[in-house]
């Protein structure tokens, strides 16, 4: 034989592999007519960004989950028998604890919950325009086996992660949660997850790719991945440990005090950094459609309320500021009720000090030698340090539900708004700014914003977070001087049988009424108390707020014992001896 | 009668054509060997390299796997070291809160 006959069958050979390959793919594979043949533009999910406490520990992580779908043309039973099966796995997960005894009413609950989903289902599984049809989302891990152990062929899972929360409930107003958009994007709600939205989910990445029949990528065809980009990460300000010793001490409060509500806020007076951030009545985060909607909302920074007694320390910041008293100085018409423009003022408790200081007037916590301050320091002075004290705007937390309070307009104050004004009635304040205006005398007279994100955390680069403003509101004379007035007011005033022992406080309590409809409600208040420790070097500035107190109207039954329980925990933790004996 | 010459000079442009004549059939059976290697060098390559999207299809599942365990792992740490779980767990081993600040002498 010669070399071309050779030549001639190698390319026979070759030609007859070509066309026997070719009639194997188009008759004999079975290739999964579901698989999209060709170029493959798939989106690739980018993984949210994790939110941890200042110790590093995740407060919200990642979970594995996945979206449930069927294939409808291949489901081999009927949809009522898929729908029966699959109901009890995709009811709510607060039904699921591992374990648990489910009481009778929630039994039935139960129950009737699973009737609704399998009707749901039923009727989604027998669509037949459809041929894919999505079932649930966000199916944990474990109910993920459980259905694929029922061996239904047509149902199956893609990934869709989910957020956890190891500490459940934890700063769940701070946090925020994660539900889905219009288009089905996951999107954060709320607190944290609402205001650093765009920080923490990241970007989707691309894969534009040339796939086989089987799916599997080619190679040499087209390859031009775009990668997914991690959300970044927050790194907070908050004590894990502080926040869990405040949440204890505000619902036992709660229960104990009768209340309808109630927050608790605890800053760094020298930096700004929140440190815990709670309100109750809470919620679980990871089973948000369980709870109202009104308490997703974070009372410490959304609601207003009118401040009471606490605002006292604002006006007599700035009138000791502004030179017009001091702390001797004494009030000339504190002899009894005063009556301005028609409007008769009183004292809390209808007692009256005459020729009272001003020191004695801060412990008595005294409306009338308020008034008395205000008429010293005069409207314009008054409400410029309101101003500068940071009332009437945002703080510019870092929280997404943040009020700015009200403060009318200057123009707008009459002689009575003035007078009330003095002891915080007639303007309304958020938790937050209450906070910030402490945290100035606290220190050495300056402001500085309240921040909850210490650092942000990008590809592993480390972002900090710093208040960029730094205000002197009032002289740090001022400041040490309101600071011993505020020690008095404690070792002197109404709760100081609460007051831990040995240690220097500097607090103030505050009852405020609260107005319905142009009048104050005679029963209901809110009840605070404000304050930091210790009062020489101060390492926290704390407010405690309770909404309407059942079991006594005041701050100082209420919220200034509570205020102290959490002070002797929190100075215990940080290690702070009694400084007196 | 041709001239000695004349023949001398015949037989050289024998010889010529010849050697020329050889070069150029080995050159072209090289050129035709390696069109041909590269032919079904590039079929092996290509044939290769499909195959070898299965070996990538295979590594990126592994690689999901494991991503997904670790994910569960680091879930299952958060879970055991929450302050709710240790708060149980300290109480039942007997820890107490403490009633003062203890400083180390």
């Amino acid at each position: 034989m010669d070399r071309i006959k050779i030549i001639q069958v190698i390319f026979f050979i070759a030609a007859a592999i070509i066309v026997i390959r070719l009639f194997y793919w188009q008759f004999i594979a079975e290739i999964n007519p579901n698989t999209i043949l060709g170029l493959q533009d798939i989106k690739i999910p980018a993984p949210r960004g994790e939110i941890y406490a200042s110790d590093g520990f995740p407060l919200v992580a990642n979970q594995e989950a996945f979206l449930l779908y069927a294939r409808l043309t291949e489901l081999d039973r009927n949809p009522q028998e898929i729908a029966k099966l699959l109901a009890p796995h995709l009811i709510s997960e607060k039904y699921s604890t591992p374990g648990a005894q489910l009481e009778e009413e929630l039994t039935n609950k139960k129950e009737k919950e699973e009737g609704e989903e399998e009707k749901r289902l039923s009727e989604q599984l027998s669509n037949d325009k459809l041929i894919w049809v999505q079932l649930a989302r966000k199916v944990p891990l474990e109910t993920k086996q459980k259905i694929e152990a029922l061996k239904i062929k047509g149902i199956d899972f893609e990934n869709d992660n989910k957020r956890y929360y190891p500490e459940a409930s934890m700063a769940a107003q701070l946090l925020g949660f994660v539900a889905s958009d219009k288009f089905g994007d996951d999107i954060g709600y709320f607190g944290l997850e609402g205001y650093y939205d765009s920080q923490l989910k990241g970007k989707a990445g691309r894969l534009d790719q040339l796939q086989d029949p089987f799916g599997f990528p080619i190679l040499v065809g087209d390859f031009k991945p775009i990668d997914s980009r991690k959300g970044n990460s927050l790194y907070l300000t908050i004590d894990r440990s502080i926040q869990y010793i405040v949440e204890k001490n505000l619902k036992e409060a709660i229960e104990r005090y009768g209340a309808k509500a109630g927050s608790v806020i605890i800053s760094q007076p020298k930096t700004g950094k929140i440190i815990a951030m709670a309100t109750y009545p809470t919620y679980n985060p990871a089973l948000f459609t369980e709870f109202e909607e009104s308490a997703y909302k974070n009372q410490a920074v959304a609601d207003t309320y009118e401040p009471g007694s606490t605002f006292k320390l604002v006006t007599m910041s700035a009138a000791l500021d502004s030179g017009v008293v001091k702390p001797d100085t004494k009030c000339t018409v504190c002899t009894g009720p005063r009556a301005i423009t028609g409007h008769v003022i009183s004292t809390w408790n209808n007692k009256y000090f005459p020729d009272s200081t001003m020191t004695e007037v801060i412990e008595h916590s005294d409306n009338i030698g308020m008034t008395f301050v205000a008429d010293e320091l005069g409207k314009d002075r008054l409400y410029d340090y309101i101003d500068k004290f940071g009332f009437g705007k945002r703080t510019e937390i870092d929280l997404q539900e943040e009020s700015k309070g009200d403060v009318r307009d200057k123009d707008e104050w009459r002689p009575i708004d003035i007078a009330t004004a003095s002891f915080g009635q007639g303007l309304a304040v958020t938790p937050i700014q209450m906070v910030q205006a402490v945290q100035v005398i606290a220190n050495g007279g300056k402001l500085i914003p309240p921040k909850v994100v210490g650092k942000i955390v990008e590809n592993g680069k480390e972002k900090i977070v710093k208040s960029e403003r730094e205000n002197q509101v009032i002289s740090a004379k001022t400041a040490a001087l309101i600071t011993e007035m505020m020690v008095s007011a404690v070792v002197n005033g109404e709760a100081k049988a609460f007051a831990p022992k040995g240690y220097r406080i500097a607090g103030k309590t505050g009852t405020a009424q609260i107005p319905v409809a142009g009048n104050y409600d005679p029963e209901k208040t809110i009840a605070s108390f404000i304050g930091f420790a210790p009062a020489d070097d101060p390492k926290f500035v704390m407010l405690v707020k309770f909404t309407e107190p059942s079991s006594s109207q005041f701050g100082s039954e209420t919220a200034a014992p509570t205020f102290f329980r959490i002070a002797t925990e929190i100075l215990r933790y940080m290690g702070i001896s009694p400084s007196e004996k | 009668m041709s001239k000695l010459t004349d023949f001398k000079n015949k037989t050289n442009k024998t010889d010529n054509f010849n050697l020329i004549g050889k070069v150029r059939v080995k050159f072209l059976v090289v050129l035709a060997f390696i069109v041909v290697a590269s032919f079904f060098g590039q079929l092996v390559l290509a044939s290769n390299l499909a195959v070898g999207g299965q070996e990538l299809f295979r590594i990126d599942e592994q690689i999901k796997e494991i991503e997904a365990e670790n994910m569960t792992l680091r879930i299952e740490i958060a879970k055991e070291s929450a302050l709710s779980n240790l708060a149980i767990d300290a109480r039942e081993l007997g820890f107490d809160k403490p009633s003062e600040v203890i400083s180390p002498n």
